[in-house]
């Protein structure tokens, strides 16, 4: 569904933030993006939604190259941007004036993912607070019912209730016609929440493999002895120690999202290796 | 062509357009409103000014060009600021639309308000002068004058709506800033070269204009025929073209 290629990308030419990358991202899935700060998630979404234009290469929607952001891609779309600007209008009034442009937008849905969120439908957005935008924003996404929807940070500002709630409305809206990519560097945020994990690291994407596919790779448990365990990579916590082992059995583990996102930006190639070999 | 353009998906995005801004319209025409019969209120009763057709003219001119180019500078703002550019950008309508609705409310609605604010004014200050016994004539839209006063507010339009997408900040000063510095390198570009043509010192000349230089110790003023002076006019009209057409490429090179 969107595919980039060949992507290089850099504010100034001398410090090129991607080079050559390429990425597929099928319809379907529920993308984590990770990284750490700085590491470019949020340029690369707005490359991918044409909001910055690639020094070189390419990134196609559906075939469309959405860097000249025509209103066929547009309408198919939508992104959530960490940081949000909300005219001073009713939840309500936004919707009956914007959801006009997106052809599959579902109203009723709206209303009711704005109650399930507990948003006042009556009162200004410019006016609420950060939590209650973002999550008025979200309702009025998921609406859109676009084949592609993207959130930088969706859950920044948000309550631990409203966090719950946001996971099983990703859940719920999920089709196979519709690909989502959530960037974070909250990673806790987005466990039993994505499919496939996207982890975005010194320009390029070091990992994009499926959660069933990590945990049929790799092992994650909590140990207080490691000695005599071929461990991957360790952190001590408060009970013992977060290891990942290579899963030596036919049983799927449950993938430590955070820990191996540790392992993998603390540079560990056994842990790349191991995901890579197919 | 629906790609580029599309009646229906127009008219939704002046819709939403008007919905979200007619605040801010209403103030700016009540600022305008202030303006004039404050200003106008000053003339007669302070100044005591004859409102008579060439004050009229002047005022007309003077508030128009200032209150127009003022008004276009800030109608893209929101690209310069990060988040309202990526609700704009990423918007379903097509860069041609967006353009299209920034250039009819900076352009069409500001002269029909403009012109219809203006009169209300006038009207209300002649009949003001009036009860003081000194009747006025009232400045005529159609004159050739006023109309190629419409002309040169398309020129300074077109500037301040390139401005108003290539700066991302103080749009009105930055735009006006760099037109007068442009102004002033073209002058004294035009002296020069003028100078070298003719082979003697040019006391002023204008692009495109009238020149003077002293001979003798008289001074001689030399001015276009009227068979020249369209060429100002056809370079101010290509010039206006140019730049709305690049305000439109800009637009859609825009990035966030």
């Amino acid at each position: 569904m969107l595919k980039i290629i060949d992507l290089t990308f850099g504010y100034s030419k001398k410090a090129l933030l991607f080079k050559d990358l390429d990425l597929t991202l099928e319809d379907g899935h529920i993308y984590g993006l990770l990284g750490k700060n700085g590491a470019g998630k949020s340029t690369l979404l707005k490359n991918m939604i044409g909001l910055a234009f690639p020094r070189k290469g390419r990134c196609l929607l559906n075939g469309i190259n959405v860097s000249d952001r025509p209103v066929a891609i547009l309408e198919d779309i939508f992104f959530i941007a960490e940081e949000l600007f909300l005219p001073p209008l009713t939840p309500v009034e936004f919707a009956k004036n914007t959801s006009v442009f997106y052809p599959k937008f579902d109203m009723g849905n709206f209303y009711h993912t704005l109650k399930l969120l507990e948003v006042d439908q009556n009162e200004k957005m410019s006016t609420q607070s950060y939590g209650q935008q973002k999550k008025a924003m979200i309702a009025f996404g998921l609406s859109t019912n676009t084949s592609l929807m993207i959130m930088d940070e969706p859950t920044n500002g948000l309550d631990i209730p409203s966090k719950v709630q946001f996971r099983k409305l990703i859940a719920s809206v999920q089709t196979e016609n519709r690909c989502i990519v959530i960037s974070t560097h909250q990673v806790r945020d987005l466990e039993s929440l994505i499919d496939t994990m996207l982890v975005l690291h010194n320009g390029e994407i070091v990992v994009n493999s499926s959660l069933d596919h990590i945990g049929e790779k790799l092992s994650f448990g909590i140990y207080t002895n490691t000695t005599e365990l071929s461990a991957l990579y360790q952190e001590e916590n408060m009970r013992g120690k977060n290891v990942i082992l290579p899963n030596s059995s036919k049983e799927l583990s449950k993938v430590d999202i955070e820990l191996l996102f540790n392992g993998i930006i603390s540079g560990n190639q056994s842990l790349l290796k191991i995901l890579k070999a197919s | 062509m629906k790609k580029t353009f599309s009646m229906n998906r127009f008219g939704r995005l002046f819709h939403k357009h008007t919905t979200e801004h007619y605040k801010n319209y209403l103030m700016s025409v009540t600022v305008l409103v202030g303006v004039m019969i404050l200003g106008g209120s000053f003339l007669i009763y302070v100044a005591e000014v004859q409102l008579d057709k060439n004050v009229q003219t002047f005022l007309f001119f003077t508030i128009f060009m200032l209150a127009g180019t003022i008004f276009t500078s800030s109608v893209f703002s929101d690209l310069g600021d990060r988040r309202k550019s990526i609700v704009w950008l990423t918007l379903p309508a097509s860069h041609f639309e967006k353009y299209l609705v920034a250039w009819i409310y900076s352009f069409v609605i500001l002269i029909i308000a403009y012109t219809l604010i203006f009169y209300l004014a006038i009207f209300t200050a002649i009949h003001l002068q009036h009860v003081h016994g000194r009747p006025q004539v009232i400045l005529n839209v159609f004159d050739k004058l006023i109309l190629q006063m419409y002309l040169v507010y398309a020129f300074l339009h077109a500037i301040s709506f390139f401005g108003a997408v290539y700066f991302e900040k103080l749009h009105f000063i930055k735009t006006a800033f760099t037109f007068f510095i442009v102004l002033a390198i073209l002058i004294v570009i035009n002296k020069g070269l003028l100078s070298v043509l003719l082979g003697r010192t040019i006391d002023s000349s204008l692009p495109f204009g009238n020149m003077r230089f002293g001979n003798n110790g008289q001074a001689v003023d030399i001015k276009l025929s009227s068979q020249d002076s369209p060429y100002l006019l056809y370079l101010m009209i290509i010039l206006t073209l140019i730049f709305w057409v690049s305000t439109y490429f800009r637009i859609k090179e825009k990035q966030v």
